[in-house]
């Protein structure tokens, strides 16, 4: 994922485990301070374990970065530690995999953001995903004119994503507002889709500043249909992030086959400034913990190739590894097999995964004394024993021994054994 | 199709009406039923029924993709789930209950199957207290003096006034809740729409 990020021209960067926790609280929520994991330096200031890497990634790109030019495209993938909240069933350890561009204010940006992310998933091996895209400006437009208690209230609402309290909520305010704002306030977070949902966006902004949103919302989805994925997003105009940070364009991911949502992110223009230089900033992370939960068993890469050497075959085995490496095939290379698997009496089996082919590999080397490889397998006929020297020195021409690692990989399976 | 969640239970006849109602029939025997899950292909769902504490579980983890379950239990087990609907339906009392005039500022000792919502309520009032965390029949704490009062649901208090025992305070009324794991709601919007407005308008009719 990393180098599909790299491969779209960010720049990866590390920051500390450890933050101010004052640093850290410029980009937190009220609920988050409390779950921070902190601890005093030796001067008695009060740092944090990061919870998050966006606040961290400001501060590097605002201070360290301050010279360079803009737009930063920076990413990430980083551990980050947040005390249970009780509510989501979150591990403590959480590792973040993201991406940050800096000093771009567009709706292309945002685009690019999240075409990357997708480029991103897509690279791990995920195909069923969507994002959902808010505008926390949207959100923000409608409720402005409403009395601040009142709010509040809806905002915690829609965070917590309770239609019921959000209902129950403005079915209070029947007196106080207009119909029509009430009528568009409560269909507002249930309103969800594509082109469709922006129309039905513009039909309840009634105050200026969410028809420019809605203008944000069309000019994204353009620019994703440029980027070819606009099939993996949808309008979601009630989605409230919990992080205060947000300013515009927010976004959640899914993957079909994980009931949490993998990634968060969004436009956050204002919290550069809190360190003291102004940029526009949008950036998403991606749960690895989930998306690897989300991929299931075919998460781990190729089971790995296991290659077991005698007494005079370490030297012929150890340069078959490199081979194999090399040609990017995940290899063990190790002394006499486990009993088990192949044992010290038995002829080196092959025991593919699933395959339930038995060749027999090199013969074992160790009762008999004797220092020959016998070929048993027919795919073998170029005869591996001519490699050996009676040193154990690989003597065979670089066109034999590219031809034997050929060999070996098409009959040793991943995850299988053989030895020599 | 859609996976539902149903918490077995008190709520169980009412939700199986007011599904029948939305177009969503459900067998006549679902309480005695042993099955766990019920197809109803026709309609393209399955229904999963659920120990009620354990319907967010299912819902949050997407195992359903929707589930009926009432707000105590949901507020209790704080699921990170969207709640879209109230159902009506199961309708009942949380309140503080006990001996006729003990008074609830200086109780120590309170009994519940409700923990976080007992405590949420006395750190409000100011109180630290213990909370005994019990399973079922509530009442039998203060009568035999393991609790100076309880917090839990009350439907006609019956239970209550044959035990000498009487509310002390009302601290709301809960009712069902259709909620929505997170992934389905956005994945499967079509199918979620239909079926929440299918039960809206049902829900909405008994309301008025």
């Amino acid at each position: 994922m990393i180098r599909e990020f790299e491969q779209w021209g960010y720049q990866s960067v590390e920051t500390p485990l450890f933050e101010y926790a004052e640093t850290i609280a410029r980009g937190l929520h009220r609920d988050e301070d409390e779950r921070l994991f902190r601890l005093f330096d030796r001067e008695g200031r009060t740092i944090a374990l990061r919870p998050e890497m966006t606040t961290p990634v400001a501060r590097v790109a605002t201070t360290l970065l301050a010279a360079e030019t803009l737009p930063l495209r920076i990413c990430y993938c980083a551990k980050t530690y947040s005390g249970r909240s009780g509510r989501a069933q979150e591990p403590v350890e959480v590792t973040q995999a993201g991406v940050e561009l800096i000093g771009d204010s567009g709706p292309d940006a945002d685009a690019e953001i999240i075409a990357l992310m997708a480029g991103g998933l897509r690279a791990v091996g995920l195909t069923e995903f969507r994002f959902a895209l808010g505008h926390m400006g949207f959100v923000q437009a409608l409720f402005s004119v409403l009395a601040p208690g009142l709010r509040t209230r809806l905002r915690r609402a829609l965070i917590a994503k309770d239609l019921v309290a959000y209902d129950a909520t403005l079915a209070g305010e029947v007196q106080s507002l207009p119909a029509d704002w009430l009528a568009s306030l409560r269909i507002m977070p249930r309103i969800r889709g594509g082109k469709d949902a922006i129309e039905q966006a513009r039909s309840i902004a009634f105050v200026e500043a969410a028809q420019r949103a809605c203008d944000e919302w069309q000019e994204l989805l353009t620019a994703l249909s440029d980027h070819g994925v606009e099939d993996v997003v949808h309008l979601d105009l009630g989605l409230c992030l919990d992080h205060e940070y947000y300013t515009g364009i927010t976004i959640e991911g899914y993957a079909d086959a994980l009931g949490q949502p993998i990634a968060f992110g969004g436009r956050y223009d204002a919290l550069l400034a809190q360190f003291g230089n102004q940029a526009a900033a949008t950036g998403c992370v991606v749960h690895v913990e989930r998306v690897l939960a989300a991929l299931g068993e075919s998460s781990c890469g190729d089971p790995v190739r296991r290659l077991y050497y005698g007494a005079n075959t370490r030297r012929l085995a150890l340069a078959v590894g490199r081979e194999l490496r090399r040609l990017e095939h995940r290899v063990a290379v190790a002394g006499v097999a486990p009993e088990s698997e192949a044992g010290a009496s038995a002829v080196g089996a092959v025991t593919g995964s699933g395959t339930g082919r038995s060749v027999a590999g090199f013969a074992p080397e160790s009762e008999t004394g004797g220092s020959t490889i016998a070929d048993a397998a027919g795919a073998m006929n170029r005869g591996p024993w001519a490699m050996l020297a009676n040193d154990g020195a690989v003597t065979a021409s670089d066109e034999d021994f590219a031809a034997l690692c050929r060999d070996i990989v098409r009959i040793l399976a991943p995850g299988g054994d053989l030895s020599c | 199709m859609l996976t539902i969640a149903l918490a077995k239970g008190r709520i169980l006849d009412a939700t199986a009406l007011i599904l029948a109602n939305a177009g969503y029939p459900v067998p006549a025997d679902l309480g005695e039923s042993r099955r766990l899950v019920l197809e109803d292909g026709r309609r393209d769902v399955r229904y999963l029924l659920a120990k009620p504490v354990d319907v967010p579980a299912y819902v949050e983890h997407g195992a359903a993709d929707l589930g009926i379950v009432g707000k105590d239990v949901l507020y209790e087990k704080q699921a990170d789930v969207h709640e879209l609907l109230d159902l009506g339906i199961g309708v009942c009392r949380l309140v503080v209950a006990g001996w006729p005039h003990t008074d609830v500022g200086a109780v120590k000792r309170v009994a519940t199957k409700y923990p976080r919502f007992t405590t949420d309520y006395f750190r409000r009032l100011g109180r630290q207290i213990e909370v005994i965390d019990l399973q079922g029949s509530v009442e039998l704490a203060p009568l035999i003096g393991l609790a100076d009062c309880i917090v839990d649901l009350v439907e006609t208090g019956r239970t209550l006034a044959e035990n000498g025992l009487g509310t002390l305070v009302e601290l709301g009324t809960v009712s069902a809740r259709l909620v929505a794991n997170r992934r389905s709601y956005q994945l499967r919007a079509t199918e979620v729409d239909a079926f929440v407005e299918a039960l809206r308008q049902r829900a909405g009719g008994a309301a008025s």
